[in-house]
């Protein structure tokens, strides 16, 4: 076994650890923990896919921001920090492993048909210049556009903020 | 010059975001309707523009213009519907219409854009201004709210299904250009993976149009949110949604069957479903719902050919499915005074009530099931011989069913308004303005129904792009 191995099995079993923590604790503070590791665990496999830009990305989006925007929701949300009971019902546990296995299988199988000889992958080696470059200018519109959503989403968020705080 | 109907948008937008910042509320109905109608004139003058801008991810042609038109035509009906006691708040109506056209301006833009990136994000444009004005009604329950959440899960999810098709398409053409995706793609048809990566991809799409496994969101949205809304909701989301989906059903052409039985097989679904379960609805909005996820299939059938006739029957139907669900809508704004919504049994006696309304009601429902001499049976026969010549039978045969289906609830409106009789009735004075509107959407209606070939060769000839 190589050590590129060993590190991808340590990433892996990362990422899967920290994806059942999520799952299964019955605390919502270590289901976010463990949802940080997860996303380390990709970030993880980023870099060793050699994107290290994706896996800067990564840390600084969710890890850095989601994550805390999440535990900024537990702690508004009040006394929410053990999972409510109905929550962890058997019956969602089989629905959601029917639902994982079904897609997994899915997935698999399109996978596993499909001829990959005649299937060109694209372009890897994208540096971080790359990719400023081509926002500035193949993907220019894109870019731009970026702004108006951002634009839409805030003006949209403050209104809706006025307006519930309106109505108590 | 090139995308002045967008640049125009963003100023309708700004005016009212500058509005919205004073204090006076008095003239924002009469300016919006002003100024989409000014939208309206600049999408049509921008009718015969040509050109490729933003390193050509961005295409203007007739194809793209004709489109627009629809939208602003659309956006400008809308508004011109709005009337002040549709349960907007007074003090939000700036806000209200600078998200009306920023989401028309999306859409706009997805009928233009050739590179999946900007598409998704004029896509999203569209959508986070729905999610947004969904709340905004006055009433004393909270399902505005709720469907206002229902909405926005529902669309962050179909949203993250077309997000993963597209990774797929990139990953295997390594381009998100769709005019460089188009000749890699050609190889790729015949792979599980191609039509896997295509189906997802159409998802968000499928979404929009509420075709049937994207279509759980459409009655209680249809059903929570304010009349004009859900007439906006209903109808120019599906414009653009066709647009695009035609851009991008067209990538899978030489046919493949793979894809088209997929296609046939939703188109199937979604009548069935839309048909058989609008049969029980007592609640006109979430009628219309169904009746919308059934016409969603009918439009399918239309794509499905994936040859120009069929298309172009595809862009007539959704042309006339516009103008008879805004008829619809029309009077169900009218007859709920207090913006609350409209039951079947609030339909008794129109024609007593309301002459005209009736006759607005009628025209729109004759046409929504497909009988002549209206848009709809043209549009129907348009769609059904053309996926007939196509040798697609069963889904014409499932078609014609559902048409015979739909005729029931569709003419138990008419029924409704016309025979039953009212014990108390009061005459409802209709203005000119409201007269003009139902007379406008009549004409439109019955104009697609007797004369269609002029549009039809219009449609047909902005396919050659």
């Amino acid at each position: 076994m190589h050590l590129a191995d060993v590190v991808f099995i340590i990433i892996l079993l990362i990422t899967m650890a920290g994806a059942l923590i999520t799952v299964l604790s019955g605390s919502i503070i270590y289901a976010l923990m463990g949802l940080i590791a997860t996303m380390f665990g990709i970030a993880g496999m980023y870099v060793y896919l050699n994107a290290p830009f994706i896996a800067m990305m990564q840390i600084l989006i969710y890890v850095g921001a989601i994550s805390i925007l999440i535990a900024f929701a537990i702690m508004l949300a009040g006394p929410m920090f053990k999972r409510p009971k109905e929550w962890t019902k058997p019956v969602k546990f089989i629905s959601g492993a029917i639902a994982a296995i079904v897609s997994f299988v899915l997935f698999f199988t399109v996978v596993m048909r499909t001829e990959w000889s005649g299937i060109k992958a694209a372009e890897a080696n994208m540096t971080t210049k790359d990719i400023g470059r081509a926002l500035f200018d193949r993907f220019m519109l894109p870019f731009e556009l970026i702004s108006l959503l951002i634009v839409v989403s805030i003006i949209g968020a403050i209104m809706l903020a006025l307006y519930s705080r309106k109505e108590k | 010059m090139l995308i002045l109907p967008e640049l125009y948008l963003i100023l309708f937008s700004i005016i009212f975001l500058f509005i919205s910042l004073g204090k006076s509320r008095q003239n924002v109905i009469i300016t919006a309707k002003v100024l989409s109608f000014i939208a309206f004139f600049i999408s049509v003058l921008c009718l015969t523009q040509r050109g490729e801008l933003f390193y050509s991810a961005y295409r203007i042609d007739l194809y793209s213009q004709i489109f627009k038109i629809l939208i602003a035509l659309g956006l400008c009906l809308v508004v011109f519907m709005f009337s002040d006691k549709d349960g907007i708040e007074t003090e939000h109506l700036p806000e209200y219409f600078m998200f009306l056209s920023l989401s028309s301006l999306g859409l706009m833009m997805l009928s233009s854009s050739v590179e999946l990136i900007s598409i998704i994000i004029s896509l999203e444009i569209s959508s986070y201004s729905l999610y947004v004005i969904v709340p905004l009604r006055r009433s004393q329950d909270s399902n505005q709210i709720e469907a206002a959440m229902k909405y926005l899960f529902f669309g962050a999810i179909s949203t993250g299904i077309m997000l993963f098709g597209i990774g797929y398409l990139y990953s295997i053409t390594g381009s998100t250009f769709i005019a460089e995706i188009f000749p890699q793609f050609r190889a790729l048809m015949g792979q599980t993976f191609g039509v896997f990566a295509l189906i997802l991809t159409l998802t968000g799409i499928f979404f929009k149009l509420s075709l049937f496994p994207m279509h759980f969101w459409a009655p209680d949205i249809y059903e929570g949110a304010s009349n004009v809304t859900t007439t906006f909701i209903a109808t120019l989301p599906k414009i653009a949604a066709t647009a695009l989906l035609i851009r991008l059903a067209t990538i899978a052409t030489p046919i493949h069957f793979n894809f088209v039985n997929a296609l046939i097989i939703l188109s199937a679904l979604s009548m069935t479903f839309g048909n058989f379960v609008g049969l029980v609805q007592r609640d006109l909005k979430r009628l219309l719902a169904y009746s919308g996820i059934a016409h969603a299939g009918y439009l399918m059938m239309g794509i499905l050919t994936l040859n120009a006739d069929g298309i172009a029957s595809a862009i007539y139907y959704i042309t006339i499915y516009v103008f008879m669900t805004l008829a619809c809508f029309y009077v169900i704004i009218t007859i709920s005074r207090q913006g609350e919504n409209a039951t079947l049994d609030d339909l008794t006696g129109l024609s007593k009530r309301s002459p005209l309304l009736a006759m607005t009601l009628a025209v729109a429902a004759f046409s929504l099931a497909g009988i002549p001499p209206t848009g709809g049976f043209t549009g129907k026969f348009f769609l059904f011989t053309n996926a007939f010549k196509q040798g697609y039978l069963p889904i014409v045969i499932i078609g014609a069913v559902n048409a015979v289906i739909s005729i029931f609830y569709y003419l138990n409106l008419v029924r409704m308004s016309y025979s039953k009789d009212t014990t108390s009735f009061e005459v409802m004075k209709l203005s000119a303005h409201e007269k003009i509107i139902c007379y406008v959407l009549i004409f439109i209606i019955i104009y697609m129904g007797v004369l269609p070939f002029g549009l039809m060769n219009i449609f047909k000839f902005s396919l050659l792009f």
